[in-house]
């Protein structure tokens, strides 16, 4: 990193401290010094300003309380973001999973605003047992296509490194997961969700065939998987970009696969959006369509 | 349409060629290799078993230990007779669909006379070609018209119709087939990271296994096999040179099964395919770009002469260090710099002294996609996933011209250079041309209507399908042109647009933006209108990916003429004129069997020539 982008980065932070600059203008601006969008998350989860000062900045003006905590999964620990709403009572669990891009500030995020919504969110890291999204690779940066920092990942290492894990792995570190917010004394251990978004959105959806506990799954933009379908408890809501024909043409066959099994499954598709439309730190984010679909995101799960 | 009629419409257009081509001037053939001194004409007749004199036979010679081969076919009297070969023992064969083929050890030091007579067989499957395959499967009933349909648009995009339905499976079988299909790249590479399946391709895969099951199955099929007419007339008389390009991963390498013998049916593209578009250089020098990743070449040159293949590597930044950038298209401008995709940049080779440059588009535009054209200024317009950009080499500078209807990523395929310097691009999945305005800097578009005849093909359920699963790559409703590649007439005022499912060329005006489509002749067939370029005399050509062969369109007598390529499954992707030569020269790279061929076109007069000289040989 230069001297130049040091500094930038470092006046950017001060302004956000200080309550000059929005979360989303913070991350524009480091997204414009470090040249891509993954490369500014990966920078954020590498340095633990994602985990540290954002999140402690946005949990206060959120009223929620968030932290990193770690649970067990077989043989590895799995890092997660855990977010609370503030004061006592029993509440629902969401588990939130990212996309291909690993945890980062967008996923801590959509935790912060469920757990406003009243849920305890738990966003683990799914890349945990491959040191985890902000893991130094020792690497040299790949170039100035695909750039990161000195000493992170880069995007196409992190692609790389979600493209190894094997389903049934993240399915087990995902029950894993459900296990601990289920124990969790304030979680309602009967209606603890999923939600997911791209790879986590067939994720998502996957876990659905693997565990009949499951209380409810959320699909954003994401596939279906092949075979289950009979084994699904959870109903099944999924949130489909109109542009995005490769995930959203498969609508009709899994409505198909659904109903054939006697599930419920409904699904929506946005007009005029692209995948990855709901990440409000992408290019592709579209604010009307996004407010639609968490109104019924919220809906669905508090029903 | 009927089969006998297509035959006779081809008969009818290859005989209206013959008269305009009277008047080109006479320009023999140089033969790839050896002077008139050291070279020889080798003729001959072939029969049928029963003596009688086959037409359009196709005769080919290749000198052992060679990577040459060249092939001409027979005359109305079954008569062949090749232009000057270098004096050397050589392999000569014969083929046509239906009779076994006729190999012959020749030794030009002795032999200029090499007859053939060839056997009829009763399995001929593996030497047809895809529109053989296509216009045998039946249109009796609804349900077969909309099925036909269905494997045409989503089964015939990323390999030719007969490479799938030479084989037969159980239900079982086409289904493990269509599991992988539903998953893998166009290229054959792997899954994408989500795993989505094409949604076409899922939806009706159970339909069909059914299909396939009923066409190429285990019991009787209804196919019904009309063979498509033998070359004659111009068709006949043209000169066809094949070179074998070595592999890019090993350049001591050829490809083993490469098409030249039709029996063995198309050839899997394993580890054998690479040169996806070519271009002639104004000394005679052929440049190749290799599609595919290898640690050898970014660009390779051809000697037509020799068959010697030079590669040229530039080599892979970042975690692609060690492998050649890769490419995909290439043109060459008219101060002889060959311009390329390369890594998402754009490459540079100096044709006259080999020395290789690399731009790359600031971070705030789109990557280089894979199709280039070129101005008469030498500005270079580029392909991206969002429209395309343009290089302005005097000043290194790159501007962009984003599509109006913003589409999926990769989608946007050929581009051309109109005659007042506007790049046009293919947004394939929606029947859209791109157009960047050069006096305003503003993005255009021109939308093609959906073919005729088709949308009555698709049911409710099937239009309620369609309404959210749109096309993609090689995936389609049945009614979809896709535009796909595209040339420009740089003297006039079209652009031709080859419109890949549409089967058609769609002629697009550019002062008004008008588009007339002109369909090729043989509806049935799906020839695969894949790539168009107009040569020097405003002549349209086109590669016709799944019938192995080119067209001519000729835009004045609105008249198709089809040139049938000596071998077969080669997958061509691309098109190319050399417009250098007196008489344009064709050139059309096999991608799938890492090939490329050169057509040379005989008049009459230049056949006679050879005839005569034939006869002072002897």
């Amino acid at each position: 990193m230069t001297e130049n982008t040091h500094r930038h980065i470092s006046e950017s932070l001060e302004s956000y401290r200080s309550g000059r600059i929005t979360r989303r203008e913070l991350l524009q601006s480091i997204i414009g010094v470090t040249g891509s969008y993954t490369t500014a998350h990966l920078f954020l989860e590498r340095t633990g300003l994602a985990a540290t000062l954002i999140s402690t900045i946005e949990a206060q003006n959120a009223n929620v309380d968030a932290e990193t905590v770690k649970y067990p999964s077989g043989r590895f620990e799995i890092t997660a973001y855990l977010v609370k709403p503030q004061g006592t009572g029993k509440h629902p669990g969401v588990i939130v999973i990212h996309e291909n891009r690993g945890l980062n500030e967008h996923i801590r995020d959509v935790s912060r605003r469920f757990a406003a919504e009243g849920f305890i969110a738990l966003a683990p890291d799914l890349l945990s047992r491959v040191g985890g999204t902000g893991a130094s690779t020792g690497r040299r940066p790949a170039g100035p296509v695909d750039e990161a920092d000195e000493s992170g990942r880069t995007a196409g290492d992190v692609t790389e490194a979600i493209a190894s894990l094997p389903l049934s792995a993240v399915i087990d570190d995902l029950k894993a997961g459900f296990e601990f917010l289920e124990k969790n004394p304030a979680v309602e251990p009967t209606r603890v969700s999923t939600v997911g978004f791209c790879w986590g959105g067939w994720r998502s959806f996957t876990l659905a065939t693997a565990l009949p506990k499951l209380s409810k799954a959320v699909v954003f933009y994401g596939s279906s998987p092949d075979a289950g379908f009979e084994k699904i408890q959870a109903p099944v809501l999924a949130h489909y970009a109109e542009a995005d024909t490769r995930i959203t043409g498969n609508a009709l066959w899994t409505k198909k696969m659904m109903d054939s099994a006697g599930k419920k499954f409904q699904y929506y598709i946005y007009p005029k959006t692209d995948h990855a439309f709901f990440n409000d730190t992408g290019n592709r984010y579209n604010s009307e369509a996004s407010k639609l679909a968490w109104q019924r995101t919220l809906e669905f799960l508090k029903s | 349409m009927s089969k006998q009629r297509i035959g006779l419409l081809c008969v009818v257009v290859i005989a209206i060629t013959i008269g305009t081509l009277s008047i080109v001037a006479f320009s023999f053939p140089q033969q790839s290799s050896g002077g008139a001194a050291s070279s020889i004409i080798l003729a001959g007749t072939i029969k049928s078993a029963a003596g009688q004199a086959l037409e359009g036979v196709v005769i080919s010679a290749k000198e052992e230990g060679k990577t040459i081969t060249t092939s001409v076919f027979t005359d109305e009297e079954g008569r062949y007779y090749f232009t000057p070969l270098a004096k050397g023992h050589y392999q000569v064969w014969a083929q046509a669909v239906g009779s076994e083929t006729a190999h012959s050890a020749v030794d030009l030091n002795k032999e200029t006379q090499k007859d053939f007579t060839l056997k009829t067989i009763k399995d001929f499957t593996k030497q047809l070609s895809g529109p053989e395959w296509m216009m045998a499967l039946p249109e009796d009933t609804f349900e077969h018209r909309r099925m036909k349909a269905i494997f045409r648009n989503n089964c015939a995009g990323c390999h030719q119709p007969n490479f799938v339905l030479q084989n037969r499976f159980d239900a079982n079988g086409w289904r493990n087939i269509i599991n992988v299909m539903e998953r893998i790249g166009i290229y054959g590479d792997p899954p994408r990271l989500d795993q989505a399946p094409m949604p076409l391709i899922r939806a009706f895969k159970e339909e069909l296994v059914k299909y396939l099951t009923e066409m190429r199955g285990p019991g009787p099929s209804p196919m019904k096999f009309n063979l498509l007419p033998r070359p004659r007339g111009e068709a006949a008389r043209v000169v066809i040179t094949e070179y074998d390009v070595t592999s890019n991963s090993n350049p001591e390498e050829y490809v083993a099964q490469n098409g030249s013998d039709w029996s063995e049916g198309p050839a899997s593209a394993y580890q054998s395919r690479g040169p996806h578009d070519a271009e002639v250089d104004a000394n005679g020098f052929v440049w190749i770009v290799d599609s595919q990743d290898n640690p050898v070449r970014t660009i390779s040159r051809l000697d037509p002469k020799t068959g010697a293949i030079k590669d040229f590597k530039l080599d892979g930044r970042g975690a692609r260090k060690g492998i050649a950038m890769r490419s995909h298209g290439i043109v060459i401008d008219n101060k002889g710099i060959a311009w390329f995709n390369a890594d998402g940049g754009l490459g540079k080779m100096d044709t006259k002294t080999e020395k290789l440059d690399w731009f790359n588009p600031p971070p705030t535009m789109a990557r280089a996609g894979g199709t280039l054209d070129v101005d008469a200024q030498g500005n270079v317009c580029v392909s991206t996933n969002e429209g395309a950009i343009r290089f302005d080499p005097t000043t290194n500078k790159f501007q962009e011209f984003k599509s109006v209807t913003p589409g999926n990523e990769g989608r946007t395929y050929g581009v051309a250079v109109d005659s007042e310097g506007n790049c046009w691009w293919a947004q394939m999945n929606y029947d859209i041309m791109g157009k960047s305005d050069i006096k305003t800097g503003k993005s255009l578009e021109v939308k093609f209507s959906r073919r005729p005849g088709l949308v009555e093909l698709a049911t409710n359920q099937d239009r309620e399908l369609y309404a959210i699963a749109h096309a993609d790559w090689n995936s389609s409703p049945v009614w979809q042109q896709g535009p796909r590649r595209l040339g420009a007439d740089k003297k006039g005022q079209n652009v031709y647009v080859a419109n890949w499912w549409g089967d058609n060329l769609a002629r697009i005006d550019i002062k008004t933006n008008e588009v007339k489509y002109y369909q090729h002749p043989n509806t049935e067939g799906f020839s695969g209108v894949y790539d168009s370029v107009v040569d020097k005399n405003g002549k349209v050509w086109v590669n016709l990916m799944n019938a192995d062969r080119v067209a001519r369109f000729d835009p004045k007598t609105e008249t198709w003429t089809d040139f049938m390529l000596p071998s077969l499954g080669n997958e061509t992707r691309f098109i190319a004129v050399d417009n250098n030569k007196p008489t344009v020269e064709v050139w059309t790279p096999y991608w799938r069997t890492n090939r490329i061929a050169r057509l040379q076109f005989r008049t009459d007069e230049e056949v006679r020539a050879t005839k005569a000289k034939l006869q002072a040989q002897r």
